[in-house]
C-alpha cells in the first residue's frame, strides 16, 4: 500500500498551499504548521501561468509565485524537503497539464517520485485525456468529479481515480465561501454509495474554509476535505503560520467532530 | 508524412486537440458537440443560417481579381473579400452560428472573450440580433487599448467586463471567459471566437467558417474555370485560414498559411506558434504553444491584435504535422508595407491581420507559375486599424 492509498482510511483534510509561495522558507514554514496540526495529505501547487480552474485567491499567489521566479525544478525540491522533515505524510503535487507535457510525462513521474511525492493532480486532465498521454505510472493520477459529473460518468472516474477522488463541490472556481453550498452536500450523498461500492475515498473541495463546513461534508458521508484557498488568503492577508495551524486544526476538529 | 483526417476521433485530429478541461466544462462540451452535430445534420438549421448570412450578413461575398497585384506577381491573384461581411470581418460567420446553436440549446446569455475587440462586437451584434445576453471578457490593457470597440460593443448592449488577471490581455479573457462558464455552464453558452479551445470548438467554428472556402471553390471554378491552385490565409488562432482551407483539403490546392513573425521569428517578439512555438497544452487543447522551457505560456507579440495569440488551433498543427498545409510568417514591418501596397495598388484597406498574407504573397510571389490562380483571404477590412497605421506609418498627412 502507498502512502496515499491509507492516507483517507480516517476521515482527513487535504490541505494545499503553493509551492515555494512566498519562498521557500516560508512556505516550508506554513507546510510544517499543516503537518503539525495533522492534516491528513499536503496538496502542493506547481504554479502554472493560466491556472483556468483556480479563484483569484489562487491566482495572485500562483502570479507572486512566478514573479519570483518560482520554477517547477524549484517545488520539485521544496517537496523533496518536506520528505525529509515529513517521512509519513502522503504530499500530491497539483499543477497543470502543459507543466507535464512540457517536462515530460516519465521525467515528471521519475522525478517527483525520488523526490518523495506520492500521487498528481492535474486540474485539467479528465481520464480521457490522461489516456492520449504516455500517462503517470509511479505517481498516483488523482481524478476529479464535480456537481456537473453524472452518475455513469462518475463510476468511470471512480474507477480511474487512484489514491483517492477529488470531488469538486460545486460550479465554479478555487476559493472560500463564507457558506457551505447546500447543493455540494447533495452531491456529496450522490458520490458517497457510488465510491464506496468501488471502495474508493473521496475528499470534497471548492468553497470549503470552516471546521463546521468539514463536520457537514464528513457527516455526509466524504471522506475527506479539501482545503486551498483559505490557507492561501492567511498567508497573502497575515503571513502568520500560527494562523495557518490554527485553521487546520479547526478544520481537523471539524472533520473528527463528525465521527462522533 | 500522413493524409490528414476529416474530422477528429473523440476530439483529437489524429494527435492534437482533445479536451484538456476541468471536469466540470466536460458535460458541457459533450452537449454542445452533440448540439452542433444534430443542427448540422437540421436542414431547417441551416437553412435559417443561410438565410441569415444571406440577408443579413450580406454573403455570398464576392471573390474580387486584383488586376494590379496579379500583374506585380506573375500570376492571377484574386481576394477573397470577407471585408465586405456585415461588421466588416470572417467573425460574423462564427457569431451568428454560435448564436442560433445557443438559441436553439435553450441558453438565454453568451459569454465571450475578445483580444482587439473584434470577436467581443460580433458578439454583442449576434446577441442583439437574436435576442441574447452577451457578456465579454476583455483584459484591462486591451481595453484601455481599444476603447473604439469597447464602446460598439457597449452600444449593442453587452457587457464588457475588464480582466485584471495575468498580463491582462487576450489570453487572461479566455481564461476568465472558461471561469465564469464553468460557474455558470447550464444557462451560459461560451462563443469562443476561433478554431482554438476544447473538442467540439476546433471542428465546430471549422464548419461555421467553412463558407468561406465552399465560396472560395465555386467562384473560383465560375470565374476561372479552376479551383485555385494556391490558398493563402492569416493565421492567428486560425479560423479564417481553417474556413478557406477545409473545403480544399482534397483539390490538388496549396494551402499556406501566415502567421504574425512581430519583430522577426528569431526574436522573443512574435505570434508564430506554428513556425517558432513548441507543442503543449492551453486553453483546453493540444497543439503548438509560445512557452518558456518550463512549459509557462508567454506573451505574444504582433503589430495586429486580432493575430495577438499565443496558441493556434490543433487542426492547423494537424495540417503542419502531415504536411498538408504551409506555414510561414511575416513581419510586422512586412505587414504594414502590404496594408500600403494593396491601398495604392487596389483601393482596398486591408486588415491588420489579412495584411500579413498579403505580405507573403508579395514576397514569394516568384514562387507562382504565371496562370495560377492564386486565392487570398481578406478576411477583414482596416477602418479598425488607422490609428495603428497612422502611429507606425509615420503618415502624418492622414492625421
Amino acid at each position: 500500500m502507498t502512502r496515499l492509498e491509507g492516507a483517507l482510511d480516517e476521515p482527513g483534510l487535504v490541505a494545499y498551499l503553493v509551492g515555494d509561495h512566498p519562498d521557500r522558507e516560508r512556505f516550508l514554514a506554513y507546510a510544517d504548521a499543516l503537518v503539525d496540526a495533522g492534516v491528513s495529505v499536503l496538496e502542493v501547487g506547481i504554479p502554472f501561468s493560466d491556472p483556468i480552474a483556480d479563484g483569484p485567491t489562487i491566482q495572485t499567489a500562483v502570479t507572486e509565485a512566478l514573479a519570483e521566479g518560482v520554477r517547477p525544478p524549484d517545488v520539485i525540491e521544496a517537496i523533496a524537503e518536506l520528505r525529509d522533515r515529513h517521512p509519513h505524510v502522503p504530499i500530491v503535487p497539483m499543477t497543470y497539464t502543459n507543466i507535464v507535457h512540457r517536462i515530460g510525462y516519465d521525467r515528471f513521474d521519475q522525478r517527483l517520485t525520488e523526490a518523495g511525492a506520492d500521487g498528481a493532480i492535474l486540474a485539467d486532465q479528465p481520464p480521457e485525456a490522461a489516456r492520449h498521454s504516455t500517462g503517470l505510472d509511479e505517481l498516483d493520477q488523482v481524478f476529479l468529479a464535480s456537481p456537473a459529473t453524472d452518475d455513469e460518468r462518475l463510476a468511470t472516474v471512480t474507477r480511474s481515480t487512484r489514491g483517492f477522488l477529488y470531488v469538486v463541490g460545486l460550479f465554479g472556481t478555487t476559493g472560500a465561501r463564507e457558506r457551505l453550498d447546500p447543493r455540494t452536500v447533495e452531491l456529496v450523498e450522490r458520490v458517497a454509495p457510488i465510491a464506496d461500492d468501488q471502495g474508493t475515498p473521496f475528499a470534497v473541495g471548492f468553497g470549503v474554509s470552516r471546521g463546521d463546513h468539514a463536520r457537514h461534508l464528513v457527516e455526509a458521508g466524504a471522506d475527506g476535505v479539501v482545503v486551498g484557498s483559505a490557507f492561501v488568503d492567511e498567508i497573502l492577508d497575515r503571513e502568520d503560520p500560527k494562523a495557518v495551524g490554527d485553521l487546520a486544526r479547526e478544520l481537523v476538529a471539524g472533520i473528527e467532530d463528525a465521527g462522533k | 508524412m500522413s493524409d490528414p483526417v476529416d474530422e477528429p476521433k473523440d476530439g483529437y485530429f489524429l494527435h492534437h486537440g482533445g479536451r484538456y478541461v476541468p471536469e466540470t466544462l466536460w458535460a458541457a462540451l459533450e452537449e454542445l458537440g452533440q448540439a452542433h452535430d444534430e443542427a448540422m445534420a437540421d436542414r431547417a438549421f441551416r437553412e435559417e443560417l443561410e438565410g441569415i448570412f444571406a440577408e443579413y450578413g450580406g454573403r455570398p461575398t464576392p471573390l474580387t481579381h486584383a488586376p494590379g497585384l496579379s500583374e506585380e506577381i506573375g500570376a492571377e491573384v484574386y481576394l477573397k473579400r470577407e471585408d465586405l461581411v456585415h461588421g466588416g470581418a470572417h467573425k460574423f460567420n462564427n457569431v451568428m452560428a454560435q448564436a442560433l446553436l445557443a438559441r436553439r440549446m435553450g441558453k438565454s446569455e453568451m459569454i465571450a472573450e475578445t483580444g482587439a475587440g473584434q470577436h467581443g462586437v460580433a458578439t454583442a451584434m449576434a446577441g442583439a440580433a437574436l435576442d441574447l445576453d452577451v457578456t465579454v471578457y476583455m483584459g484591462a490593457k486591451d481595453i484601455q487599448r481599444q476603447q473604439l470597440n469597447v464602446f460598439r460593443m457597449r452600444l449593442m448592449g453587452a457587457d464588457v467586463e475588464p480582466v485584471e488577471a495575468g498580463a491582462a490581455t487576450l489570453k487572461d479573457a479566455v481564461n476568465e471567459a472558461m471561469r465564469t462558464w464553468v460557474a455558470d455552464v447550464d444557462d451560459v453558452h461560451y462563443c469562443l471566437g476561433s478554431v482554438v479551445g476544447p473538442d467540439p470548438y476546433p471542428r465546430m467554428v471549422r464548419d461555421y467558417q467553412a463558407v468561406i472556402g465552399r465560396e472560395l471553390r465555386e467562384q473560383s471554378l465560375e470565374q476561372t474555370g479552376r479551383i485555385p491552385d494556391a490558398a493563402i490565409a492569416c493565421v492567428g488562432g486560425g479560423s479564417n485560414a481553417m474556413g478557406t482551407f477545409y473545403p480544399l483539403r482534397h483539390d490538388d490546392t496549396r494551402l499556406i498559411g501566415v502567421e504574425a513573425g512581430g519583430e522577426g521569428t528569431d526574436t522573443d517578439e512574435h505570434a508564430a506558434s506554428l513556425v517558432a512555438g513548441e507543442e503543449g497544452v492551453l486553453h483546453g487543447a493540444l497543439s503548438y504553444l509560445l512557452q518558456d522551457e518550463d512549459g509557462q505560456v508567454t506573451e505574444p507579440h504582433s503589430v495586429s491584435a486580432g493575430l495577438d495569440y499565443p496558441a493556434v488551433g490543433p487542426e492547423h498543427a494537424h495540417y503542419k504535422d502531415t504536411g498538408r498545409a504551409e506555414y510561414v510568417a511575416a513581419t510586422d514591418e512586412a505587414a504594414l508595407a502590404a496594408t500600403r501596397w494593396l491601398c495604392e495598388t487596389e483601393g482596398i484597406l486591408p486588415a491588420l491581420e489579412p495584411a500579413h498574407a498579403l505580405a507573403y504573397l508579395r514576397e514569394a510571389g516568384d514562387e507562382f507559375a504565371e496562370d495560377d490562380v492564386v486565392a487570398l483571404t481578406l478576411s477583414g477590412r482596416g477602418d479598425k486599424d488607422v490609428h495603428t497605421l497612422r502611429d507606425e506609418m509615420d503618415m502624418g498627412e492622414i492625421a
